[in-house]
């Protein structure tokens, strides 16, 4: 198949997969009202998400009661959903008017915000392209172990059993190989790579997994941006500030631009999409939008909106452990703020503080009784619960998944991440301008004094969303013990970068309104002050680019791995892999082998096929004692140990880099050498 | 007022080159540039058969065959870049405790295979 062909299949299965399934639920959901209630930006947005959640939930269903997961299931139920949604849209009457309502007047740009945002995407576009040029050939660990799974429901068209080899000492130095579960691995990262791969059959070891990572990507981006557009849509920033630069417009414009070209490459950004984090990718687009959707109905008192921020959440928690984990957290964290921002506002300005705010409280009580009981509502949660109990139960809920998350911190690597790290971890300017932001919208809401304002808690609501997302991720992350969780805490700090993007966006761009209202003095003039801010804002910004530089690689890892595929491919031909027969092991370095994770797809015996020799470090882990034969029959395997690790393990092939473990077995009579590259070889013992 | 539809469009063009441009940029890579392999054509059994496939811009190879160090048989082949050659190994003497070698030499590189039989 010719690069054209495959790309147009390419396309055809993302818009199938992931824009069509969740388009005809919104548009089914809402149905006139769709573009009165959603701007195009938004429409492609959740329509992206809601496609990729209810694309993992249908396979879920059809692969659990028995369907054969494969092209024509695929091209069945995608288009027979899409077909059941528009005719919901065709033929079933009109919403109801939702009472009581606010205004949901579509947020609208002018010319000069149209064309800042299409330049800002075009930017970091660009240079996330830029970077992945020579870093999207499947080379990394992550992407190499996820695409294991993706191609086992692919090839075998069944939901996998995550399970995995593990070697386990019995008794008298005597080892064994027995099956163990995995809890790491959860369904929803892998069924969408699947899918791609059984509609165009483009192999795995290629650039569709990147790129389906990569819209991810920008699609989380479009996610911050109109979680921005309307969490500032609020009467608090209209009625303090100068409207014609603090509004929600200029706001989602500027955490565009702090989302999208500053840091484009570091961490969680083309790193994660190279990188083959699909967890942490998928969680930075479903956390804004489960807000974006919670904030709307509460705002709008629309049940379903927050039907469709459930049913992301849910999607959720089928994706990623970690990511529902720290959701939860935020929610809690919110939750708190939000009563104390509330209390405060009321007992600052109330003169019968009691009394009002049981008044206060009755009102919110009111309004999500208007939204949470309606017939969507519980028929979503008991849909969940049915769901959960008879059709699939993520592999994490299992009692010793929860307890490696929680407890006292197991490693350093988890007891949390100094000042400094964190300021790296976000970005500088982003920390800098996202603290201000938060001091602005923990205030602001407490200054303002008029009536009106005291009643309406929906003031309080979008300093709650984002003091309470950034003060769980800066807890989680910089004290962990307090909240008595044990997560590595460089993979939480990924998670603060949205948080300071949009309250940074506020703190920008009210510097900016600061800047814009100087008066000349007698000491300085306007103009000097003008240009020591471009000055002052100038260098963060180049520290953003120079962050984006220094993580450009200059490319030509793939003629390594090459390596690596060349030897998968020639082993994998030449071992007779039989449902009835033992098959021999193989054992693999990881040390010093270039993507050897991908080596797997090439067997598909196990998960833990080939066994590693994993990093060093790891073998000395006194938190973590393991299993030696893998290290003992590479790195000495003329020693006894290692002759019976061998023996019970059943292994027989052994691939090494040569120079750095090749010497130890070519001295040992007990093997052949069988396979030479440029740098690898292969070993078969007698 | 700007149509956000605008937005939409360019963002989709600016995805396709950028996605069509990665995916044509992966697929190029997928060539071996450099370097040569050797290999056994049946990695079980007795058979010293073997390949070499040649990825570099030399394609002069000499082979040679050794029994316990000792050469036996010294060979010039020529194997063009994209391309691999097998070799038959007819013409062995006892292999019975000994260790059988190959020794591929291009250029100063230098590979060898080997198997070694039981008594």
């Amino acid at each position: 198949m010719s690069i054209i062909s495959e790309l147009l299949l390419f396309f055809s299965s993302l818009v199938l997969l992931l824009l069509i399934p969740g388009y005809f639920l919104i548009l089914a959901i809402f149905r006139k009202k769709t573009s009165k209630l959603f701007t195009p930006i938004e429409i492609l947005t959740t329509s992206f998400a809601t496609s990729f959640v209810t694309f993992n939930f249908l396979l879920i269903f059809f692969g659990k009661i028995g369907f054969e997961i494969n092209r024509p299931l695929i091209l069945s139920i995608i288009p027979l959903f899409a077909l059941s949604c528009y005719l919901i849209f065709k033929f079933k009457k009109n919403l109801p008017r939702e009472t009581p309502t606010e205004s949901t007047a579509l947020p609208k740009f002018n010319h000069l915000q149209g064309i800042l945002i299409i330049l800002i995407l075009f930017l970091t576009i660009f240079i996330k392209t830029a970077y992945l040029k020579d870093a999207i050939f499947p080379t990394a660990t992550d992407l190499g172990h996820h695409m294991y799974w993706s191609k086992l429901i692919a090839e075998t068209g069944q939901l996998p059993d995550y399970h995995k080899n593990e070697i386990v000492e019995t008794t008298n130095s005597h080892y064994q190989v027995q099956s163990e579960p995995i809890a790491d691995f959860i369904i929803g990262e892998h069924l969408i790579f699947s899918g791609v791969n059984i509609l165009t059959k483009i192999p795995f070891n290629s650039y569709f997994p990147a790129l389906i990572l990569f819209s991810i990507n920008i699609i989380s981006l479009l996610a911050m941006f109109i979680l921005s557009l309307r969490i500032f849509d609020n009467s608090f920033l209209k009625n303090n500030f100068d409207k014609k630069i603090i509004n929600p417009t200029n706001l989602a414009i500027i955490t565009l631009f702090l989302a999208g070209p500053l840091y484009a490459v570091a961490s969680p950004q083309s790193k994660f999409v190279s990188g083959g984090v699909i967890g942490n990718l998928v969680g930075n687009l479903l956390i804004p939008l489960c807000l974006y959707f919670f904030y709307r109905a509460l705002k709008e008192k629309n049940a379903w909106m927050l039907f469709l921020g459930l049913f992301l959440s849910a999607g959720l928690f089928y994706t990623h452990h970690l990511s529902g984990f720290i959701f939860l957290f935020i929610l809690f964290f919110i939750l708190i703020i939000f009563n104390l921002l509330f209390i405060a506002k009321v007992s600052f300005y109330g003169v019968n503080k009691l009394n009002q705010l049981t008044l206060n409280y009755k009102k919110l009580l009111a309004d999500l009784r208007l939204i949470f009981f309606r017939p969507q509502i519980i028929a979503f949660f008991v849909g969940a619960l049915l769901f959960l109990v008879l059709i699939y139960a993520p592999t994490y809920l299992s009692p010793s998944a929860t307890a490696t998350a929680v407890g006292a911190p197991s490693k350093s690597t988890r007891a949390g991440l100094t000042l400094e790290q964190f300021k790296y971890a976000v970005g500088e300017m982003r920390l800098t301008f996202g603290l201000i932001g938060i001091i602005i919208l923990a205030l602001v809401p407490l200054l303002k004094k008029n009536i009106q304002s005291r009643d309406n808690y929906l003031d309080i609501i979008p300093a709650a969303i984002l003091v309470g997302w950034v003060s769980c991720l800066f807890i989680m992350t910089n004290q962990p013990d307090w909240l008595h969780i044990n997560l590595p805490s460089d993979r939480v700090a990924n998670y603060a970068n949205f948080p300071f993007v949009i309250s940074g966006a506020l703190g920008l761009l009210y510097f900016i309104y600061l800047i814009k209202h100087l008066k000349n003095t007698f000491f300085i003039s306007k103009t000097i002050i003008y240009l020591i801010f471009i000055l002052v804002f100038s260098m963060p910004i180049f520290s953003g680019y120079y962050d984006n530089s220094q993580s450009l690689s200059d490319g030509q890892k793939s003629q390594k791995s090459l390596q690596t595929f060349h030897l998968s491919k020639f082993l994998a031909t030449h071992l007779e892999f039989n449902a009835n027969s033992n098959v021999a092991n193989v054992l693999k370095d990881h040390n010093y082998i270039s993507t050897d994770s991908w080596m797997k797809l090439f067997f598909m015996q196990d998960y833990n096929y080939p066994f590693s020799r994993g990093f060093f470090k790891r073998y000395e882990d006194p938190t973590k004692p393991r299993e030696m034969c893998t290290l003992w029959m590479i790195s000495e395997p003329s020693s006894q140990r290692a002759k019976q690790c061998f023996l019970d393990t059943q292994t027989k092939y052994v691939i090494v880099d040569t120079s750095v473990d090749g010497p130890q077995f070519k001295t040992n009579p007990d093997f052949f050498k069988i396979y030479e590259s440029d740098s690898l070889s292969i070993f078969s013992k007698k | 007022m700007f149509n956000q539809k605008f937005i939409l469009i360019s963002l989709t063009a600016i995805v396709l080159v950028s996605f069509s441009f990665l995916a044509i940029s992966e697929n190029k890579q997928h060539l071996i540039k450099d370097g040569w392999f050797l290999y056994f054509n049946n990695i079980e059994g007795d058979s010293l058969d073997f390949t070499i496939e040649n990825y570099s811009n030399t394609s002069d190879f000499t082979w040679e065959t050794s029994v316990d160090g000792k050469s036996l048989n010294k060979q010039y082949i020529k194997v063009l870049k994209g391309k691999q050659k097998d070799v038959r190994i007819n013409e062995l003497p006892e292999i019975k405790g000994r260790q059988i070698k190959i020794t591929v030499y291009k250029s100063k590189e230098i590979k060898e295979i080997y198997k070694n039989f039981d008594k």
